[in-house]
């Protein structure tokens, strides 16, 4: 699906949302959901791409590790952003908050063995 | 009578032209003391050591002649140091690479990992993983820098018994304690304040720059700057009344005019040309007690200083170099905090520079002393 298609798709989907708005339609929100989901799962395809790209180009460097946990992290980051944006749209905050709230331990859960590596470096500079 | 006389000294004449004339079996050989001579040399760099090999020749060793007569030609000696700037240049710049590629991987997520929700996270992130690399990439040239300043403490010590030797020899006693106090003097302080302030400092401020800049706390460069400062102005006192106790200004100043008031401005003022501004001062300093060398040695004896000397400064500055290109691509890329950690990074491994091109200075310097003790025994 190619960035035309999607810009398509999304004056589509937002037509279609103000019609079902203005017929008040029981749940006008879900339209707003499944584009979402649409256009996070596609997205999620082309971050494949520039992910694999990344990897690839860190492979044997002496920084591959740390790359890969950055790229985790960005992962992470976007999905949580993603999926609290569809909460939002879906006028559930609280669940949004719930969403961001594991994102950020699962980021902090996925940084703790650099920050352990970190003190453990620090620690052998300070018995230099 | 006189044919008697005139017998007797034809015969101490045929006992003199009997006599095998050979440098190896009198002369120098049995006076030199060789067993600190050894000493010193097995206190030289493997690099110098290989290099001298040829020039230590062994009766009839004809084979080896050749050889020393290549490393006699100046340009054998050009193209050895700038193969080892080459050398020092290339593991600089591959060590900033996985620093770079950080950088520039967290340049290209910043829209992910500094903006959203996850931004204060994302940005703890970044920061732990620019603090580890910049933290290990310090490490390694912390590490250069003490041992070359622990090798070059260690051959100014050899100096010193061979030096005394010489001199208690030549019947110069008093020639001798002064010169192995000062150099002592030297030795030590270098030795102390390395082992007691430079290292365990090295260590504080590499961890304080790592973990402040990943939680966020104050910026550590005035400090290190205060500090180098304090050290430096201890190791230029040392080295000024080095200069002045052992006259070595003396042995300059026949080679530079007013030179040992440019020593000691130097050493009050400055101390270290990166660190301070008087870089001709300190150049002409350098190259009058490179002059000297060369006046006993040649070229040869420059070149085995360089040898001793260049590599660990070249690579430290590369070093340097090579985190100021990653801080400025960090502030080019708008990654604030991590140009922070390496500028801090940064600012450590130049104390460590300029106390490696202090104690450089002074190897050049002590090797001049060491010098002019082999004049007085001639």
């Amino acid at each position: 699906m190619t960035a035309l298609q999607i810009c398509g798709a999304g004056v589509l989907a937002t037509a279609v949302a103000v019609i079902l708005k203005d017929a008040k339609a029981p749940h006008p929100e879900a339209l707003t959901v499944v584009f979402a989901v649409l256009v996070m799962g596609r997205v999620l395809m082309n971050t494949g791409t520039v992910t694999s790209f990344i990897s690839r180009m860190a492979q044997g460097t002496a920084a591959a590790e740390h790359i890969c946990t950055l790229l985790k992290a960005s992962g992470i980051a976007f999905t949580v952003d993603m999926a609290s944006e569809i909460c939002r749209s879906a006028g559930e905050g609280s669940i949004a908050g719930y969403v961001e709230l594991f994102g950020k331990i699962e980021l902090i859960v996925l940084t703790l063995p650099v920050v352990s590596e970190l003190l453990e470096l620090s620690m052998g500079l300070l018995n230099l | 009578m006189t044919k008697l006389r005139l017998f007797a000294v034809s015969l101490t004449l045929a006992v003199l032209l009997a006599l095998p004339v050979s440098a190896v079996s009198g002369g120098r050989g049995g006076i030199y003391p060789s067993e600190e001579m050894d000493a010193l040399i097995s206190s030289l760099p493997d690099e110098v050591k290989d290099e001298l090999t040829e020039f230590r020749l062994a009766e009839n060793d004809e084979d080896r002649l050749g050889a020393v007569r290549d490393k006699l030609d100046i340009f054998y000696w050009i193209k050895y140091v700038f193969n080892i700037i080459l050398d020092c240049l290339l593991p600089g710049i591959t060590s900033c690479a996985p620093l770079l590629c950080i950088i520039v991987v967290s340049a290209i997520l910043k829209k992910y990992l500094s903006e959203g929700p996850c931004a204060e996270v994302g940005n703890f992130t970044v920061a732990t993983v620019t603090g580890v690399t910049v933290c290990g990439m310090a490490v390694t040239y912390v590490n250069t820098s003490i041992g070359f300043i622990s090798r070059i403490s260690s051959v100014m010590m050899a100096m010193t018994p061979v030096m005394n030797a010489i001199l208690l020899t030549s019947g110069e006693l008093t020639s001798a304690g002064v010169n192995s106090a000062g150099l002592m003097l030297y030795v030590t302080v270098t030795e102390k304040v390395t082992e007691i302030v430079l290292v365990p400092l090295a260590g504080i401020l590499l961890s304080l720059c790592s973990v402040t800049g990943v939680f966020r706390g104050v910026n550590i460069s005035s400090l290190v700057s205060g500090i180098r400062k304090v050290v430096m102005t201890l190791m230029g006192f040392s080295l000024l009344i080095y200069s002045f106790v052992m006259g070595i200004q003396s042995s300059l100043a026949r080679s530079a005019d007013s030179l040992s008031m440019k020593t000691a401005r130097f050493a009050i003022g400055t101390y270290v040309p990166i660190v301070g501004g008087a870089l001709s001062d300190a150049l002409s300093t350098i190259s009058a007690g490179l002059t000297v060398i060369k006046r006993f040695t040649g070229s040869v004896g420059i070149v085995i200083i360089l040898l001793t000397v260049l590599p660990t400064v070249v690579s430290l500055f590369i070093g340097r170099l090579s985190l100021l290109v990653c801080k400025s691509v960090a502030e080019v890329v708008e990654c604030d905090g991590a140009a922070g950690i390496i500028g801090d990074a940064e600012s450590v491994l130049s104390l460590f520079l300029a106390f490696s091109v202090l104690t450089g200075i002074f190897f050049i310097f002590a090797t001049v002393l060491f010098m002019n003790t082999g004049v007085g025994f001639s």
